[in-house]
């Protein structure tokens, strides 16, 4: 990354953490939810990771085409893909 | 049908049980048992070809505790690329078993391999109290040249009312390769200096915190920040560098061309920020995950992951179809090069180096739409097109001849996932 896109990158990351403090501090973005309001999110596809198995899968392929890897989780097994 | 034959399996194995009296029950009722399986073609455009099929079981047991088995099969074969750069002219190469294989001018040279792996993976999962619960794993892979022997641990607190979850875990791993022909010294003459040793260790260990977050009744947010440290011998076996002329020929000796096995780093620190969301729409779902990764070879990346979980109102549950969009980006590490000057090399005499495009600056965009069929009794069934291009900076710049080659060229990937599953 060049000396002047970091810059860019460095100012533009102020105002959008400020943007995103004021959102919270607002309660625009968060709302706390009671017990029996969590419908929505008790359904499938609102899993971090709705199909493991997928998941695992295409893991494997970015993990044996790319350097970077990891984030979501811990474990998974080694590879000598890469 | 398999999956109707299990199903019945488990009413007779159900039945049974009852026969036999509680303890036994506990033994052989599967019933709630998680059947899935899937399978991945992968195929890269003139490259390597991947059929790899999965089977996953998991099966709730008393006290909310979870036991997941998953194993997988990988038949790979096809051309892996062996680090010598493209040249204008034909090249011939010596395979470490002693094959000689040619590649015409203008192309990038591959080397034929067939290999299988067999990948198995245990996890367990257990609430520990009302809030605190605990995920145990362990991973084993087999290939012919390489073995992984892994274990996982994380533990998971729900706090704040269960609107926050706290996630800490950490994982170890211990791999073995035993290349054919044995380990050869790094930037040592190519495929022609051998250590002796026919087997190299590589250590690998991750740690991770990680914050979740019910941040209100539509939207599901994930902070994690990791830390990996691996050690041993990270270099790819069969990989070289070719040393070149100022007019961006290959060097040559006896009749070929001048090539150093590579050499990485024995140590590498990694650093990942990840913040994934889940958020819905009222029908539909869309996740946003980006990720920061961050290693002390230089490499830096940015990875973003749109997925949209469309659900028509179509009076069929469990019709879906989901489009992705994937973007990475990463910066080169410090030991890449595609070729090098021979010049430069003897003169500076680098510690490590490396022409394997996976730490070339690069883009890589993923593009996938999975279709899951409507549920019908006896389970679910998915299919998953993908495609993936990997386009690569050119770094250092070319010499002479090397500006008329593609010396980087485009990979260009086409994924078929096809899934099936059912609960007993």
């Amino acid at each position: 990354m060049s000396f002047q896109s970091k810059s860019a990158a460095r100012r533009l990351l102020l105002p959008l953490l400020a943007l995103w403090a004021a959102l919270l501090s607002t309660g625009c973005l968060y709302a706390p939810v009671q017990p029996w309001e969590r419908d929505l999110l008790a359904e499938p596809e609102m899993l971090p990771a709705p199909d493991p198995l997928e998941t695992s899968l295409d893991e494997h392929v970015y993990f044996s085409k790319e350097t970077a890897h990891g984030g979501a989780g811990v474990g998974g097994g080694g590879c000598g893909c890469n | 049908m398999q999956l109707n034959t299990l199903k019945g399996a488990a009413l007779l194995g159900a039945a049974v049980a009852r026969l036999l009296g509680p303890q036994a029950a506990l033994a052989v009722d599967l019933t709630g048992l998680e059947v899935e399986q899937a399978t991945l073609i992968y195929q890269e455009q003139g490259r390597i070809g991947v059929v790899e099929p999965v089977l996953q079981l998991r099966m709730p047991l008393a006290g909310e505790k979870k036991l997941g088995l998953r194993y997988g099969f990988d038949a790979m074969s096809g051309a892996s690329p062996n680090g010598a750069t493209p040249t204008v002219t034909h090249q011939t190469f010596t395979s470490p078993s002693g094959q000689r294989y040619s590649t015409a001018s203008g192309d990038l040279p591959v080397r034929s391999f067939r290999d299988q792996r067999h990948a198995l993976a245990l996890d367990w999962e257990q609430p520990l109290t009302r809030t605190l619960g605990l995920n145990a794993g362990l991973n084993a892979s087999f290939e012919t040249d390489y073995r992984s022997l892994g274990v996982s641990l994380s533990l998971r607190q729900d706090l704040n009312q269960r609107l926050g979850t706290l996630t800490v875990g950490a994982s170890v791993s211990e791999d073995q390769l035993k290349p054919k022909g044995g380990l050869q010294e790094g930037l040592g003459s190519y495929q022609d200096s051998p250590t002796g040793v026919s087997s190299g260790a590589k250590h690998i260990q991750d740690a991770l915190v990680g914050w979740t977050q019910i941040m209100n009744r539509r939207w599901l947010s994930q902070v994690n920040v990791g830390l990996g440290w691996d050690a041993g011998f990270m270099s790819d076996p069969y990989k070289g560098v070719t040393l070149v002329d100022s007019q961006g020929q290959p060097v040559m000796v006896a009749s070929r061309s001048r090539m150093v096995n590579e050499r990485r780093p024995a140590t590498r620190a990694r650093r990942t920020l990840y913040w994934g969301n889940a958020v819905h729409l009222g029908r539909d779902v869309l996740h946003a995950d980006y990720r920061l990764y961050q290693d002390d070879g230089g490499v830096k990346a940015h990875t973003v992951d749109l997925q949209y979980w469309w659900k028509p109102q179509s009076g069929m549950p469990g019709l879906r179809l989901r489009p992705q969009l994937r973007f990475s980006r990463q910066s080169k590490a410090d030991c890449y090069a595609h070729s090098m000057l021979a010049t430069t090399f003897d003169a500076t005499q680098p510690a490590y180096l490396s022409s394997d495009s996976r730490l070339a600056a690069n883009s890589s965009w993923t593009f996938s739409l999975r279709l899951d069929l409507p549920e019908a009794e006896w389970g679910h069934l998915w299919v998953k097109p993908t495609y993936m291009l990997q386009r690569f900076d050119l770094d250092p710049a070319p010499v002479g001849v090397q500006g008329d080659i593609d010396l980087v060229p485009d990979l260009k990937v086409w994924m078929l996932t096809l899934g099936i599953g059912t609960r007993l």
